[in-house]
Protein backbone atom coordinates (compact mmCIF):
# COMPACT_ATOMS: atom_id res chain seq x y z
CA UNK A 1 0.00 0.00 0.00
CA UNK A 2 2.77 2.34 0.98
CA UNK A 3 4.57 1.67 -2.32
CA UNK A 4 1.49 2.54 -4.29
CA UNK A 5 1.24 5.80 -2.43
CA UNK A 6 4.83 6.67 -3.29
CA UNK A 7 4.29 5.72 -6.92
CA UNK A 8 1.13 7.80 -7.08
CA UNK A 9 2.87 10.78 -5.56
CA UNK A 10 5.86 10.45 -7.87
CA UNK A 11 4.15 9.97 -11.19
CA UNK A 12 0.40 10.22 -11.27
CA UNK A 13 0.07 13.39 -9.25
CA UNK A 14 2.50 15.62 -11.15
CA UNK A 15 1.12 14.27 -14.42
CA UNK A 16 -2.47 15.04 -13.49
CA UNK A 17 -1.41 18.42 -12.14
CA UNK A 18 0.21 19.41 -15.41
CA UNK A 19 -2.72 18.12 -17.46
CA UNK A 20 -5.10 20.12 -15.27
CA UNK A 21 -2.98 23.21 -15.86
CA UNK A 22 -2.99 22.55 -19.58
CA UNK A 23 -6.76 22.30 -19.59
CA UNK A 24 -6.89 25.72 -17.95
CA UNK A 25 -4.17 27.21 -20.13
CA UNK A 26 -5.01 29.90 -22.66
CA UNK A 27 -3.56 28.15 -25.63
CA UNK A 28 -0.47 28.50 -27.73
CA UNK A 29 0.59 30.90 -30.43
CA UNK A 30 3.44 30.36 -32.85
CA UNK A 31 5.26 33.59 -33.58
CA UNK A 32 7.79 34.39 -36.31
CA UNK A 33 10.15 37.21 -37.18
CA UNK A 34 9.24 37.52 -40.87
CA UNK A 35 8.44 40.34 -43.25
CA UNK A 36 5.23 38.75 -44.55
CA UNK A 37 2.66 39.72 -41.89
CA UNK A 38 -0.12 37.74 -43.58
CA UNK A 39 1.55 34.35 -43.37
CA UNK A 40 -0.40 31.67 -41.53
CA UNK A 41 0.61 28.05 -41.21
CA UNK A 42 -1.60 24.99 -40.66
CA UNK A 43 -1.29 22.81 -37.56
CA UNK A 44 0.38 20.12 -39.68
CA UNK A 45 2.91 22.65 -41.04
CA UNK A 46 3.71 23.82 -37.51
CA UNK A 47 4.08 20.20 -36.47
CA UNK A 48 6.42 19.48 -39.42
CA UNK A 49 8.43 22.60 -38.67
CA UNK A 50 9.01 21.68 -35.01
CA UNK A 51 9.82 18.10 -35.96
CA UNK A 52 12.64 19.29 -38.18
CA UNK A 53 11.07 19.67 -41.64
CA UNK A 54 11.45 22.86 -43.62
CA UNK A 55 7.88 23.62 -44.84
CA UNK A 56 9.69 25.19 -47.79
CA UNK A 57 10.82 28.30 -45.90
CA UNK A 58 14.10 29.33 -44.37
CA UNK A 59 12.96 29.50 -40.74
CA UNK A 60 15.01 29.10 -37.58
CA UNK A 61 12.99 27.09 -35.09
CA UNK A 62 13.46 27.62 -31.35
CA UNK A 63 11.92 25.79 -28.40
CA UNK A 64 11.69 25.77 -24.61
CA UNK A 65 13.13 23.03 -22.37
CA UNK A 66 11.14 19.83 -21.58
CA UNK A 67 10.43 21.16 -18.06
CA UNK A 68 8.49 24.12 -19.50
CA UNK A 69 4.68 23.94 -19.16
CA UNK A 70 4.38 25.86 -22.44
CA UNK A 71 6.33 23.08 -24.13
CA UNK A 72 4.11 20.44 -22.49
CA UNK A 73 1.05 22.26 -23.82
CA UNK A 74 2.59 22.60 -27.30
CA UNK A 75 3.49 18.87 -27.31
CA UNK A 76 -0.06 17.98 -26.28
CA UNK A 77 -2.02 20.31 -28.54
CA UNK A 78 0.14 20.57 -31.64
CA UNK A 79 2.69 17.75 -31.84
CA UNK A 80 0.29 15.20 -30.33
CA UNK A 81 3.03 13.20 -28.63
CA UNK A 82 4.42 13.02 -25.13
CA UNK A 83 7.91 14.33 -24.37
CA UNK A 84 9.36 10.82 -24.19
CA UNK A 85 8.10 9.96 -27.70
CA UNK A 86 9.52 13.24 -28.98
CA UNK A 87 12.92 12.46 -27.42
CA UNK A 88 12.86 9.02 -29.09
CA UNK A 89 12.06 10.68 -32.39
CA UNK A 90 15.03 13.05 -32.09
CA UNK A 91 17.35 10.17 -31.21
CA UNK A 92 16.20 8.41 -34.40
CA UNK A 93 16.66 11.56 -36.51
CA UNK A 94 20.05 12.52 -35.08
CA UNK A 95 21.71 9.11 -35.26
CA UNK A 96 20.39 8.36 -38.74
CA UNK A 97 21.74 11.74 -39.89
CA UNK A 98 18.35 13.06 -41.00
CA UNK A 99 17.49 16.04 -38.82
CA UNK A 100 18.80 17.89 -35.81
CA UNK A 101 16.86 19.29 -32.87
CA UNK A 102 15.80 22.94 -32.86
CA UNK A 103 17.60 25.52 -30.74
CA UNK A 104 16.45 25.46 -27.14
CA UNK A 105 16.19 28.42 -24.77
CA UNK A 106 15.90 28.30 -21.00
CA UNK A 107 12.85 30.57 -20.66
CA UNK A 108 10.28 32.63 -22.55
CA UNK A 109 12.13 35.94 -22.10
CA UNK A 110 15.21 34.57 -23.84
CA UNK A 111 12.99 33.08 -26.54
CA UNK A 112 11.32 36.47 -27.19
CA UNK A 113 14.72 38.14 -27.32
CA UNK A 114 15.89 35.59 -29.87
CA UNK A 115 12.69 36.13 -31.91
CA UNK A 116 13.16 39.90 -31.84
CA UNK A 117 16.77 39.79 -32.93
CA UNK A 118 16.75 36.99 -35.48
CA UNK A 119 15.10 37.35 -38.90
CA UNK A 120 13.42 34.03 -39.77
CA UNK A 121 13.15 32.95 -36.12
CA UNK A 122 10.00 31.04 -35.18
CA UNK A 123 8.89 29.80 -31.75
CA UNK A 124 5.81 28.96 -29.67
CA UNK A 125 4.65 31.10 -26.74
CA UNK A 126 1.65 31.13 -24.40
CA UNK A 127 -1.31 32.89 -26.09
CA UNK A 128 -1.38 35.34 -23.17
CA UNK A 129 2.12 36.67 -24.02
CA UNK A 130 2.29 40.29 -25.17
CA UNK A 131 3.65 39.83 -28.69
CA UNK A 132 6.00 42.62 -29.87
CA UNK A 133 4.74 44.45 -32.99
CA UNK A 134 7.60 43.34 -35.20
CA UNK A 135 6.64 39.67 -34.79
CA UNK A 136 3.90 37.83 -36.69
CA UNK A 137 1.52 35.25 -35.22
CA UNK A 138 1.53 32.45 -37.82
CA UNK A 139 -0.55 29.97 -35.84
CA UNK A 140 -2.91 30.02 -32.88
CA UNK A 141 -4.17 26.86 -31.16
CA UNK A 142 -7.42 28.71 -30.33
CA UNK A 143 -8.37 28.79 -34.04
CA UNK A 144 -7.62 25.14 -34.71
CA UNK B 1 23.05 39.39 -23.42
CA UNK B 2 21.24 37.48 -26.11
CA UNK B 3 23.58 34.54 -25.77
CA UNK B 4 23.66 34.76 -21.98
CA UNK B 5 21.50 31.75 -21.15
CA UNK B 6 21.73 29.69 -24.31
CA UNK B 7 23.45 26.77 -22.62
CA UNK B 8 21.68 24.08 -24.59
CA UNK B 9 21.46 26.12 -27.76
CA UNK B 10 25.18 26.65 -28.10
CA UNK B 11 25.88 23.10 -29.17
CA UNK B 12 23.55 23.43 -32.16
CA UNK B 13 24.45 26.96 -33.10
CA UNK B 14 26.49 27.70 -36.21
CA UNK B 15 29.12 29.34 -34.02
CA UNK B 16 30.05 25.90 -32.79
CA UNK B 17 31.19 23.74 -35.67
CA UNK B 18 31.92 20.54 -33.83
CA UNK B 19 29.19 18.51 -32.21
CA UNK B 20 29.66 15.38 -30.22
CA UNK B 21 26.83 13.04 -29.22
CA UNK B 22 26.24 9.38 -28.52
CA UNK B 23 24.13 6.53 -27.30
CA UNK B 24 24.66 3.59 -25.05
CA UNK B 25 22.73 0.57 -23.89
CA UNK B 26 23.27 -2.18 -21.38
CA UNK B 27 21.11 -5.21 -22.03
CA UNK B 28 20.77 -8.32 -19.89
CA UNK B 29 18.87 -11.36 -21.06
CA UNK B 30 18.13 -14.99 -20.35
CA UNK B 31 16.40 -17.75 -22.33
CA UNK B 32 14.30 -20.20 -20.32
CA UNK B 33 15.49 -23.20 -22.31
CA UNK B 34 18.68 -25.23 -22.08
CA UNK B 35 18.38 -26.96 -25.44
CA UNK B 36 18.98 -23.89 -27.60
CA UNK B 37 20.25 -20.33 -27.62
CA UNK B 38 18.56 -17.31 -29.22
CA UNK B 39 20.36 -14.12 -30.26
CA UNK B 40 23.25 -15.44 -28.21
CA UNK B 41 21.18 -15.80 -25.03
CA UNK B 42 21.15 -19.10 -23.16
CA UNK B 43 19.68 -20.20 -19.83
CA UNK B 44 22.06 -18.13 -17.74
CA UNK B 45 21.81 -14.35 -17.50
CA UNK B 46 24.24 -12.56 -19.80
CA UNK B 47 25.02 -8.90 -20.47
CA UNK B 48 27.20 -9.39 -23.49
CA UNK B 49 24.78 -9.84 -26.37
CA UNK B 50 23.23 -6.42 -26.86
CA UNK B 51 25.27 -3.94 -24.86
CA UNK B 52 27.01 -1.21 -26.83
CA UNK B 53 28.37 2.31 -26.92
CA UNK B 54 28.07 4.57 -29.96
CA UNK B 55 29.76 7.93 -30.48
CA UNK B 56 28.84 10.39 -33.19
CA UNK B 57 30.87 13.39 -34.26
CA UNK B 58 29.43 16.03 -36.57
CA UNK B 59 31.77 18.58 -38.08
CA UNK B 60 30.06 21.48 -39.79
CA UNK B 61 32.28 23.02 -42.45
CA UNK B 62 29.83 25.75 -43.48
CA UNK B 63 26.07 26.28 -43.97
CA UNK B 64 25.89 23.60 -46.63
CA UNK B 65 28.61 21.04 -45.89
CA UNK B 66 29.17 18.77 -42.91
CA UNK B 67 30.96 15.53 -42.10
CA UNK B 68 29.58 12.88 -39.75
CA UNK B 69 31.11 9.75 -38.32
CA UNK B 70 29.69 7.20 -35.95
CA UNK B 71 31.87 4.74 -34.05
CA UNK B 72 30.46 1.70 -32.33
CA UNK B 73 31.85 -0.53 -29.61
CA UNK B 74 29.78 -3.69 -29.36
CA UNK B 75 30.00 -6.42 -26.76
CA UNK B 76 28.45 -9.17 -28.91
CA UNK B 77 30.72 -11.68 -30.66
CA UNK B 78 28.45 -11.51 -33.71
CA UNK B 79 29.12 -7.85 -34.33
CA UNK B 80 32.25 -6.00 -35.30
CA UNK B 81 33.19 -2.81 -33.50
CA UNK B 82 34.52 0.18 -35.40
CA UNK B 83 33.33 2.80 -37.86
CA UNK B 84 29.62 2.38 -38.55
CA UNK B 85 29.01 5.52 -40.53
CA UNK B 86 31.31 7.97 -42.26
CA UNK B 87 29.69 10.38 -44.64
CA UNK B 88 29.66 13.94 -45.94
CA UNK B 89 26.41 15.87 -46.15
CA UNK B 90 25.67 18.55 -48.71
CA UNK B 91 22.47 20.47 -48.11
CA UNK B 92 21.97 23.14 -50.81
CA UNK B 93 18.64 24.20 -49.28
CA UNK B 94 16.32 23.11 -46.50
CA UNK B 95 14.39 20.66 -48.68
CA UNK B 96 17.21 18.86 -50.43
CA UNK B 97 20.03 16.81 -48.92
CA UNK B 98 22.81 14.64 -50.34
CA UNK B 99 24.96 12.29 -48.32
CA UNK B 100 27.98 10.39 -49.59
CA UNK B 101 30.10 7.81 -47.81
CA UNK B 102 29.53 4.66 -45.76
CA UNK B 103 26.00 4.46 -44.41
CA UNK B 104 23.42 2.01 -43.14
CA UNK B 105 21.05 0.77 -45.80
CA UNK B 106 17.67 2.41 -45.09
CA UNK B 107 15.52 -0.69 -45.71
CA UNK B 108 12.96 -0.43 -42.93
CA UNK B 109 11.70 2.12 -40.39
CA UNK B 110 14.43 1.40 -37.82
CA UNK B 111 17.16 -0.13 -40.04
CA UNK B 112 19.48 2.82 -39.71
CA UNK B 113 19.03 3.23 -35.94
CA UNK B 114 18.97 -0.45 -35.02
CA UNK B 115 21.72 0.16 -32.42
CA UNK B 116 19.98 3.18 -30.90
CA UNK B 117 17.60 1.46 -28.51
CA UNK B 118 16.38 4.80 -27.18
CA UNK B 119 14.72 5.38 -30.57
CA UNK B 120 12.25 2.47 -30.34
CA UNK B 121 10.01 0.89 -27.69
CA UNK B 122 11.46 -2.65 -27.67
CA UNK B 123 14.73 -4.03 -26.40
CA UNK B 124 15.02 -6.31 -29.45
CA UNK B 125 13.15 -5.04 -32.52
CA UNK B 126 11.22 -7.94 -34.13
CA UNK B 127 13.90 -10.34 -35.40
CA UNK B 128 11.70 -11.56 -38.24
CA UNK B 129 12.04 -8.12 -39.85
CA UNK B 130 15.22 -6.67 -38.36
CA UNK B 131 17.59 -9.64 -38.28
CA UNK B 132 20.38 -8.78 -40.70
CA UNK B 133 20.23 -10.69 -43.96
CA UNK B 134 22.09 -8.88 -46.70
CA UNK B 135 23.97 -5.63 -47.20
CA UNK B 136 23.25 -3.80 -43.93
CA UNK B 137 25.73 -1.15 -44.99
CA UNK B 138 26.66 0.40 -48.28
CA UNK B 139 29.20 2.78 -49.75
CA UNK B 140 27.45 5.28 -51.95
CA UNK B 141 25.13 8.26 -52.04
CA UNK B 142 21.67 9.09 -50.65
CA UNK B 143 19.60 11.97 -51.94
CA UNK B 144 16.50 13.07 -50.09
CA UNK B 145 13.88 15.62 -50.91
CA UNK B 146 11.27 16.90 -48.51
CA UNK B 147 8.03 18.66 -49.26
CA UNK B 148 5.43 20.09 -46.97
CA UNK B 149 1.76 20.56 -47.78
CA UNK B 150 -0.86 22.04 -45.43
CA UNK B 151 -2.11 18.55 -44.49
CA UNK B 152 0.98 16.37 -44.73
CA UNK B 153 4.71 16.31 -45.21
CA UNK B 154 6.59 13.84 -47.37
CA UNK B 155 10.18 12.77 -47.77
CA UNK B 156 11.50 10.94 -50.78
CA UNK B 157 14.83 9.18 -50.43
CA UNK B 158 16.84 7.47 -53.18
CA UNK B 159 20.21 5.81 -52.80
CA UNK B 160 22.82 4.05 -54.87
CA UNK B 161 25.92 2.15 -53.86
CA UNK B 162 27.83 -1.08 -53.39
CA UNK B 163 29.19 -3.20 -50.57
CA UNK B 164 31.25 -6.31 -49.89
CA UNK B 165 30.17 -8.18 -46.79
CA UNK B 166 30.57 -11.41 -44.91
CA UNK B 167 27.28 -13.22 -44.44
CA UNK B 168 26.16 -16.35 -42.70
CA UNK B 169 22.46 -16.42 -43.34
CA UNK B 170 22.32 -20.19 -43.69
CA UNK B 171 24.09 -22.89 -41.78
CA UNK B 172 26.63 -23.03 -44.59
CA UNK B 173 29.86 -21.30 -43.65
CA UNK B 174 30.45 -17.59 -43.53
CA UNK B 175 31.06 -16.39 -47.07
CA UNK B 176 31.81 -13.15 -48.89
CA UNK B 177 28.86 -11.48 -50.56
CA UNK B 178 29.59 -8.74 -53.05
CA UNK B 179 26.70 -6.40 -53.63
CA UNK B 180 26.86 -4.06 -56.57
CA UNK B 181 24.37 -1.76 -58.20
CA UNK B 182 22.55 -1.48 -54.89
CA UNK B 183 19.70 0.99 -55.25
CA UNK B 184 16.57 1.87 -53.39
CA UNK B 185 13.75 4.32 -53.09
CA UNK B 186 11.74 5.15 -49.98
CA UNK B 187 8.76 7.43 -49.56
CA UNK B 188 7.79 8.60 -46.09
CA UNK B 189 4.48 10.42 -45.66
CA UNK B 190 3.55 12.00 -42.35
CA UNK B 191 0.08 13.31 -41.59
CA UNK B 192 -1.18 14.55 -38.26
CA UNK B 193 -1.57 11.09 -36.76
CA UNK B 194 -0.73 8.61 -39.49
CA UNK B 195 2.68 7.97 -40.91
CA UNK B 196 3.41 5.61 -43.79
CA UNK B 197 6.67 4.45 -45.31
CA UNK B 198 7.07 2.41 -48.44
CA UNK B 199 10.40 1.30 -49.83
CA UNK B 200 11.82 -0.82 -52.60
CA UNK B 201 15.45 -1.93 -52.69
CA UNK B 202 17.43 -3.98 -55.19
CA UNK B 203 20.99 -5.11 -55.48
CA UNK B 204 23.08 -7.45 -57.58
CA UNK B 205 24.45 -10.01 -55.15
CA UNK B 206 27.34 -12.36 -55.88
CA UNK B 207 28.15 -14.86 -53.16
CA UNK B 208 31.59 -16.36 -53.32
CA UNK B 209 30.89 -20.05 -52.88
CA UNK B 210 33.73 -22.08 -54.47
CA UNK B 211 32.36 -25.49 -53.36
CA UNK B 212 28.93 -24.78 -54.75
CA UNK B 213 30.37 -23.52 -58.05
CA UNK B 214 32.70 -26.50 -58.29
CA UNK B 215 29.84 -28.95 -57.71
CA UNK B 216 27.71 -27.08 -60.24
CA UNK B 217 30.50 -27.53 -62.83
CA UNK B 218 30.67 -31.26 -62.12
CA UNK B 219 26.89 -31.58 -62.57
CA UNK B 220 27.11 -29.66 -65.83
CA UNK B 221 29.88 -31.88 -67.15
CA UNK B 222 27.66 -34.88 -66.36
CA UNK B 223 24.90 -33.16 -68.36
CA UNK B 224 22.57 -32.52 -65.41
CA UNK B 225 22.17 -28.93 -66.51
CA UNK B 226 18.87 -28.13 -64.76
CA UNK B 227 20.37 -29.34 -61.49
CA UNK B 228 23.56 -27.39 -62.12
CA UNK B 229 21.52 -24.25 -62.91
CA UNK B 230 19.63 -24.46 -59.63
CA UNK B 231 22.82 -23.89 -57.63
CA UNK B 232 22.66 -20.15 -58.25
CA UNK B 233 25.18 -17.99 -56.40
CA UNK B 234 24.49 -14.59 -57.96
CA UNK B 235 21.56 -12.47 -59.06
CA UNK B 236 19.36 -9.52 -58.16
CA UNK B 237 17.98 -9.58 -54.61
CA UNK B 238 14.92 -7.47 -53.87
CA UNK B 239 13.70 -6.13 -50.54
CA UNK B 240 10.32 -4.38 -50.28
CA UNK B 241 8.68 -2.78 -47.27
CA UNK B 242 5.48 -1.10 -46.15
CA UNK B 243 5.29 0.46 -42.70
CA UNK B 244 2.40 2.27 -41.07
CA UNK B 245 2.10 3.93 -37.70
CA UNK B 246 -0.72 5.73 -35.97
CA UNK B 247 -0.02 7.99 -33.01
CA UNK B 248 -2.38 9.41 -30.43
CA UNK B 249 -1.19 11.19 -27.32
CA UNK B 250 -1.62 8.14 -25.11
CA UNK B 251 -1.50 5.19 -27.50
CA UNK B 252 0.01 4.10 -30.80
CA UNK B 253 -0.11 1.35 -33.37
CA UNK B 254 2.73 0.32 -35.62
CA UNK B 255 3.06 -2.32 -38.33
CA UNK B 256 5.66 -3.28 -40.89
CA UNK B 257 5.48 -5.82 -43.70
CA UNK B 258 8.54 -6.85 -45.65
CA UNK B 259 9.43 -9.26 -48.44
CA UNK B 260 12.85 -10.44 -49.54
CA UNK B 261 13.32 -12.38 -52.75
CA UNK B 262 16.28 -13.51 -54.81
CA UNK B 263 17.18 -16.26 -57.26
CA UNK B 264 20.21 -17.18 -55.11
CA UNK B 265 20.02 -20.67 -53.68
CA UNK B 266 21.23 -19.87 -50.16
CA UNK B 267 19.01 -16.76 -49.81
CA UNK B 268 15.44 -17.85 -49.06
CA UNK B 269 12.37 -15.89 -50.07
CA UNK B 270 11.10 -14.26 -46.89
CA UNK B 271 7.81 -12.59 -45.92
CA UNK B 272 7.78 -11.04 -42.45
CA UNK B 273 5.64 -8.67 -40.48
CA UNK B 274 5.01 -7.32 -37.02
CA UNK B 275 2.06 -5.57 -35.38
CA UNK B 276 2.63 -3.39 -32.32
CA UNK B 277 0.27 -1.60 -29.99
CA UNK B 278 1.43 0.73 -27.24
CA UNK B 279 -0.28 2.47 -24.37
CA UNK B 280 1.28 5.34 -22.46
CA UNK B 281 0.82 6.39 -18.87
CA UNK B 282 3.54 8.99 -18.64
CA UNK B 283 6.42 8.23 -18.06
CA UNK B 284 5.63 4.57 -18.82
CA UNK B 285 4.94 2.93 -22.19
CA UNK B 286 3.38 -0.53 -22.23
CA UNK B 287 3.59 -2.36 -25.54
CA UNK B 288 2.70 -5.64 -27.19
CA UNK B 289 4.07 -6.98 -30.48
CA UNK B 290 3.10 -9.98 -32.56
CA UNK B 291 5.55 -10.96 -35.28
CA UNK B 292 5.61 -13.79 -37.80
CA UNK B 293 7.39 -14.79 -40.96
CA UNK B 294 7.70 -17.41 -43.68
CA UNK B 295 10.95 -18.44 -45.28
CA UNK B 296 11.14 -20.57 -48.43
CA UNK B 297 13.96 -21.90 -50.57
CA UNK B 298 13.58 -22.67 -54.24
CA UNK B 299 12.55 -26.35 -54.63
CA UNK B 300 15.21 -28.91 -55.46
CA UNK B 301 15.35 -30.04 -59.09
CA UNK B 302 14.46 -33.70 -59.67
CA UNK B 303 16.63 -34.67 -62.61
CA UNK B 304 19.35 -37.06 -61.45
CA UNK B 305 18.20 -40.69 -61.55
CA UNK B 306 19.10 -42.94 -58.65
CA UNK B 307 20.24 -46.57 -58.74
CA UNK B 308 21.90 -46.30 -62.16
CA UNK B 309 25.50 -46.11 -61.10
CA UNK B 310 27.34 -45.36 -57.85
CA UNK B 311 28.88 -42.20 -59.40
CA UNK B 312 25.45 -40.84 -60.32
CA UNK B 313 24.07 -41.76 -56.88
CA UNK B 314 26.95 -39.80 -55.34
CA UNK B 315 25.95 -36.75 -57.39
CA UNK B 316 22.32 -37.08 -56.26
CA UNK B 317 23.44 -37.49 -52.64
CA UNK B 318 25.73 -34.47 -52.89
CA UNK B 319 22.88 -32.39 -54.29
CA UNK B 320 20.48 -33.58 -51.57
CA UNK B 321 23.11 -32.76 -48.96
CA UNK B 322 23.21 -29.11 -50.10
CA UNK B 323 19.45 -28.82 -49.62
CA UNK B 324 19.67 -30.53 -46.23
CA UNK B 325 22.06 -27.81 -45.11
CA UNK B 326 19.69 -24.96 -45.95
CA UNK B 327 18.15 -23.79 -42.72
CA UNK B 328 14.77 -22.14 -42.35
CA UNK B 329 14.32 -19.28 -39.90
CA UNK B 330 10.58 -19.23 -39.28
CA UNK B 331 9.25 -18.12 -35.93
CA UNK B 332 6.12 -16.65 -34.39
CA UNK B 333 6.68 -14.35 -31.45
CA UNK B 334 4.69 -12.38 -28.94
CA UNK B 335 6.51 -9.66 -27.01
CA UNK B 336 5.16 -7.82 -23.98
CA UNK B 337 7.23 -4.96 -22.69
CA UNK B 338 7.40 -1.78 -20.68
CA UNK B 339 9.58 1.29 -21.14
CA UNK B 340 10.09 3.78 -18.35
CA UNK B 341 11.45 7.17 -19.46
CA UNK B 342 12.74 8.09 -16.03
CA UNK B 343 14.87 10.94 -17.37
CA UNK B 344 14.74 13.02 -20.51
CA UNK B 345 17.80 11.18 -21.87
CA UNK B 346 17.45 7.76 -20.22
CA UNK B 347 15.00 4.88 -20.23
CA UNK B 348 14.72 1.54 -18.51
CA UNK B 349 13.02 -1.29 -20.38
CA UNK B 350 11.86 -4.80 -19.60
CA UNK B 351 10.34 -7.29 -22.00
CA UNK B 352 9.36 -10.93 -22.39
CA UNK B 353 9.25 -12.57 -25.81
CA UNK B 354 7.48 -15.86 -26.28
CA UNK B 355 8.96 -17.69 -29.29
CA UNK B 356 7.36 -20.51 -31.25
CA UNK B 357 9.59 -21.92 -33.92
CA UNK B 358 8.66 -24.35 -36.65
CA UNK B 359 9.36 -28.00 -35.87
CA UNK B 360 12.50 -29.08 -37.69
CA UNK B 361 13.43 -25.55 -38.80
CA UNK B 362 16.23 -23.54 -37.23
CA UNK B 363 13.80 -20.70 -36.43
CA UNK B 364 16.55 -18.18 -35.50
CA UNK B 365 17.60 -20.53 -32.69
CA UNK B 366 20.99 -22.08 -32.34
CA UNK B 367 19.81 -25.54 -31.36
CA UNK B 368 22.26 -27.31 -29.09
CA UNK B 369 20.13 -30.33 -28.17
CA UNK B 370 17.82 -31.17 -31.12
CA UNK B 371 16.44 -34.34 -29.49
CA UNK B 372 14.97 -32.43 -26.55
CA UNK B 373 14.16 -29.05 -28.08
CA UNK B 374 10.43 -28.31 -28.46
CA UNK B 375 10.87 -25.08 -30.49
CA UNK B 376 9.26 -23.01 -27.77
CA UNK B 377 11.10 -20.65 -25.48
CA UNK B 378 10.78 -17.37 -23.60
CA UNK B 379 13.38 -14.66 -23.80
CA UNK B 380 13.43 -12.23 -20.86
CA UNK B 381 15.42 -9.02 -21.22
CA UNK B 382 16.00 -5.82 -19.27
CA UNK B 383 17.82 -2.80 -20.67
CA UNK B 384 19.10 0.63 -19.79
CA UNK B 385 19.17 3.14 -22.66
CA UNK B 386 21.01 6.42 -22.74
CA UNK B 387 21.47 9.15 -25.33
CA UNK B 388 23.83 12.06 -24.83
Amino acid sequence: MKHWLILTTLFVFPASLSFAQIANANGIVVVANISNNDLTLSKQQIRSLFMGSSVGRDLKVATLPPSSLTRVEFNTKVIGMTESRIQSYWAQMRFSGRKTEPLQFDNENQLIEFLNNTPGAVAYLPASTAIPDNLTVVYSSANN
Amino acid sequence: MLFGGMSSAIADDTSDNFNFSGFSRVVAGVLDDNNATYQGYDNSVSFGQGSLLGLQADLRLNDKFSITTQLLAHSSDDRNSGIEWLYATYQPNKSLRFKAGRMRTPFFIYSDVIDVGFAYPWISPPQQVYKAYLFDYFDGVIASYELSAPDFSAELEVYYGAYDDLINNSSLEEVTAKTSNLRGIALNIRGEKIQARISSNKGGVDIDFPELRGFSDILRSANYNLTADSLITSGDAEVNQIGISYDELNYFYKAEFITISSPILVVPDIDSYYLTAGYMVYPFTFHATYANNTSKYAPAVVEIPTGLAPEVDALAAGYAQIYDNLENDTVKSLTLGVRWDFRIDMALKAEVTHLRGEQGARSFFNITNPAEFDYRANLVQVAWEWVF
